[in-house]
């Protein structure tokens, strides 16, 4: 085992003489204490417990365990925040390591004996549904979707890969004990069960035999039967839901159980880290005409904080070329573009039947009417002046919500404009544009812009902030967004973060 | 205070005897063992040969260089002489091991060059509730009380024994014997008397009481004011053994080196008591270090990685200033 690094030493040292000096014991690995707190009842109990000072000291706070050798130590039973190595959980992952509790004996101790009377009260106000910590881990990953199984108990066909498990909604008559089917079908069956509010953690089959009540003995029956090993468990915590999924098995004179990695697969549960706007989004009907570099990021982006109902339009072809800087994957080389980024899209998870696709491009002005006549959000990254023209005129023509986005200079700028414009609103001016010696794709008869990847996803991000901003009911960002990615030589672009200019009544 | 736990900790696992002496000293105890007891005559006396000594008693430390077998004859004839018995013994091992046996006044001792050991082989007949084994330091031989298998259990008890010194669920008793014993080797050498005597001493202190302490150091500290105390008054007392009543342990240390002992083990425990009083844990261990010495593998006790070997502090650059470790953007991130 490695030393503790030099560094962290002297504060090791110290933790432990403080220690020492509150009459601990130390053998060097561990230090022996006991600490005085009161229960439930206002009687003063003393609990012994030993601290393991890690090497991930200072970063990580010791381990304080429940020292069970220890004579005339009052216990402690079954209770939440308590690790299967008999550590007690006295800080989550996100305090911070600059002046933490654990670095002090005197704060220290006294989480500790908070904790201890936490845990004599019950955890009030606890509502972590976390089960599966308290018990063996498996490494079993089950999915299951919550929302087709809510209210369900039984027997369930599961359908299993290499790495995943799915408990999938349908439901099975189990076969009966000793017959053909049962012998002849060993088919390993999930079984779907409600354990109601949990006042304790499940570290057993006997605790969990209390939590089922009556129905423990027909998930033991299945178990036991050889075609039952995986139980999915409803339960809440306060006001909180969970679901346990345990592995158990048959061993000599008992059932094993394990903690399984349980994922919901419902789309509440796929789309609930989507953020506020995903409701304001899922009522749009967004067009993105070109779904290029930039226009791809933007279907990616838009999609996954829920706009489920797009229409992708673009003519071309997906090249090779074009993957260091696009959504897509080299399996749909060759592909229109609008069909490798649904492609994309699928690969989420989320539902794509509202995702249609064009393989048309923008050339007349009934093209452009008909687009957002169509839409609740048009979305230009085509960077086509010919497209561009047409889809802001038609957008003022119709009063349709434009948003349009773009790089310039070699992805030295990312630049937005929305319509419609608020009164006294104007565009930015237009960006002079720098002559470079073009780099052309063999076969291919348009320049390639030298744009690198990060730039287009810095675009992509301005543009669906724009759009966010465009749907919500006050407007807080101007109608052109136009950040500097890389200073360049001529003022004002010559600094790098977002452009405030006054708005020329000139600009186009 | 420096109470130094991890140092502590690593200095007991310095000590320990390596899986090269325990298998070596296995396969040597189950050399002579087999030799004995292929020998006829031992054979119809009843041969049992065990482990004792300090190997036996788990208080050995790195190196083992010796180990003690005790040769238990369960159904001697009631005329043999303790002459007879050291004869055949020797006759026995004579045969097996030739020039490398060397007999002495109540044991042979048969080296074993590969392990880098010796074995101790001693013949020994029932008396009573204990053994006797011959001893003959003159001409005549003569039988001599002892009770070696009594010490170990004396030692596992005093060391399970809850009434005794533990820290947490361990007892304190064979962890300091054995830094008793390193002491000693690092403080006298090959100059008697030799670890089982100290190992007495030890016993003999622990029994008297060494107070309540909560660390290694602590207890080492008082562990060898008491061995001091005890040393000084045997050199001209005697040595009382707790296995036998009335009997008294006996050494080849002249009364010279038996001062020459008492005297460095009151400078010992001066030095662990001022060891123990620093409050600088790099000066602390420097002085632990001196009281600890070498072994075959180096330093026994080894400093701080954060100390230098003089004592001082490394640079306060290295260590973990405050808002080394503070994260700019605060809590409440997702990445």
């Amino acid at each position: 085992m490695p030393r503790p690094l030099p560094e962290t030493l002297a504060e090791r040292s110290a933790l432990r003489e403080d220690f020492i000096a509150r009459g601990y014991g130390d053998d060097g690995h561990l230090l022996y204490g006991r600490v005085t707190w009161n229960d439930s009842a206002g009687v003063a109990r003393r609990t012994a417990i030993t601290i393991e000072i890690t090497d991930a000291f200072p970063f990580a706070p010791p381990k304080v365990r429940l020292d069970h050798g220890a004579p005339g130590s009052d216990p402690v039973p079954s209770t939440f925040h308590l690790e299967t190595d008999d550590a007690l959980c006295l800080f989550d992952a996100d305090t911070t390591v600059e002046g933490a509790a654990w670095r002090q004996a005197a704060l220290l101790e006294r989480r500790i004996i908070g904790w201890f009377e936490r845990a004599a009260a019950g955890w009030p106000g606890d509502d972590d549904c976390d089960l599966e910590r308290y018990l063996p881990p498996s490494d079993h990953f089950i999915t299951y979707d919550s929302t087709a199984l809510a209210g369900l108990t039984g027997t369930f066909a599961t359908s299993r890969s290499a790495i995943v498990t799915r408990i999938t909604d349908r439901q099975l008559t189990p076969p009966k004990a000793g017959s053909r089917a049962q012998r002849k079908d060993r088919r390993s069956l999930a079984w779907v069960g409600d354990l109601g509010a949990v006042t304790r953690p499940i570290r057993s089959w006997s605790d969990l035999a209390e939590a089922l009540g009556t129905d423990v003995a027909e998930a033991e029956r299945h178990i036991r039967g050889g075609y039952v090993d995986l139980l999915v468990l409803r339960y809440s915590r306060g006001a909180v839901h969970g679901v346990l999924v345990l592995h158990a098995a048959l061993e000599p004179g008992r059932i094993a159980l394990h903690g399984c990695q349980g994922a919901d697969t419902s789309l509440a549960t796929r789309t609930l880290r989507a953020g506020a706007p995903a409701q304001v989004l899922a009522a749009q009907r967004i067009a993105i005409v070109g779904c290029g570099a930039v226009g791809s990021y933007i279907a990616d982006l838009l999609f996954k904080a829920g706009a489920g109902r797009l229409t992708l339009i673009d003519p071309q072809e997906l090249r090779p070329g074009n993957l260091v800087r696009h959504i897509a994957s080299a399996d749909d080389v060759g592909k229109p573009k609008v069909v490798a980024v649904r492609n994309h899209l699928v690969r989420t998870g989320l539902p794509v039947d509202d995702v249609k696709v064009r393989i048309v491009s923008v050339s007349t002005p009934h093209d452009a009417i008909d687009i957002t006549r169509a839409h609740t959000v048009i979305i230009d990254a085509t960077a086509d002046a010919r497209a561009s023209a047409l889809l802001t005129f038609a957008a003022d023509d119709v009063g349709a919500r434009l948003v349009a986005a773009c790089l310039q200079r070699e992805g030295g700028i990312a630049r937005v404009d929305r319509w419609p414009l608020l009164a006294g609103e104007a565009h930015v001016p237009p960006v002079p544009e720098h002559v470079v010696e073009g780099v052309r794709e063999r076969g291919c008869g348009d320049l390639v812009s030298l744009t690198p990847p990060h730039s287009v996803s810095t675009a992509a991000t301005l543009a669906v902030r724009v759009v966010l901003d465009l749907l919500a009911p006050e407007q807080h960002l101007p109608a052109t967004v136009l950040e500097v990615l890389t200073p360049q030589d001529d003022a004002p672009y010559d600094h790098v973060g977002r452009l405030s200019l006054a708005p020329s009544a000139s600009a186009a | 205070m420096a109470h130094l736990g991890e140092q502590f900790k690593q200095v007991l696992t310095n000590i320990e005897p390596n899986t090269d002496d325990v298998t070596n000293a296995a396969a040597a105890h189950a050399n002579v063992r087999k030799v004995l007891k292929a020998d006829y005559t031992l054979a119809s006396w009843g041969i049992d040969p065990i482990l004792i000594g300090s190997y036996a008693r788990e208080v050995s430390i790195l190196r083992v260089k010796d180990v003690d077998v005790f040769g238990r004859l369960t159904t001697p004839p009631d005329s043999l002489t303790p002459g007879k018995a050291l004869d055949e013994f020797g006759r026995v091992l004579d045969k097996a091991y030739g020039d490398r046996v060397k007999p002495q006044h109540r044991s042979f001792m048969v080296d074993f060059p590969d392990f880098g050991l010796t074995v101790d082989a001693v013949p020994a007949r029932r008396c009573g509730d204990h053994w006797e084994l011959p001893s003959r330091p003159e001409a005549r031989a003569k039988w001599v009380e002892t009770n070696p298998t009594q010490l170990g259990q004396l030692a596992t008890d005093m060391n399970k024994d809850s009434r005794y010194p533990q820290i947490g669920s361990q007892g304190v008793y064979v962890p300091t014997v054995k830094m008793v014993r390193q002491i000693r080797r690092a403080q006298l050498g090959k100059t008697p008397p030799g670890g089982l005597y100290l190992e007495i001493c030890a016993y003999s202190a622990f029994k008297d009481g060494l107070g309540t302490h909560s660390t290694w150091a602590g207890y080492l500290t008082a562990a060898l004011r008491g061995i001091a105390d005890i040393l000084e008054d045997a050199v001209e007392g005697d040595l009382k053994d707790p296995t036998l009543d009335n009997s008294t342990i006996s050494t080849k240390a002249t009364d010279d080196e038996r001062q020459k002992a008492a005297d460095a083990f009151v400078a010992a425990a001066e030095l662990a008591a001022k060891a123990l009083k620093e409050t600088d844990p790099c000066q602390s261990a420097v002085l632990w270090a001196q009281l600890f010495g070498d072994n075959d593998d180096g330093p026994v006790f080894e400093l701080p990685a954060n100390c230098n070997a003089d004592g001082t502090t490394r640079s306060a650059a290295t260590l973990i200033t405050p808002g080394a470790t503070r994260v700019p953007a605060g809590t409440g991130r997702y990445s």
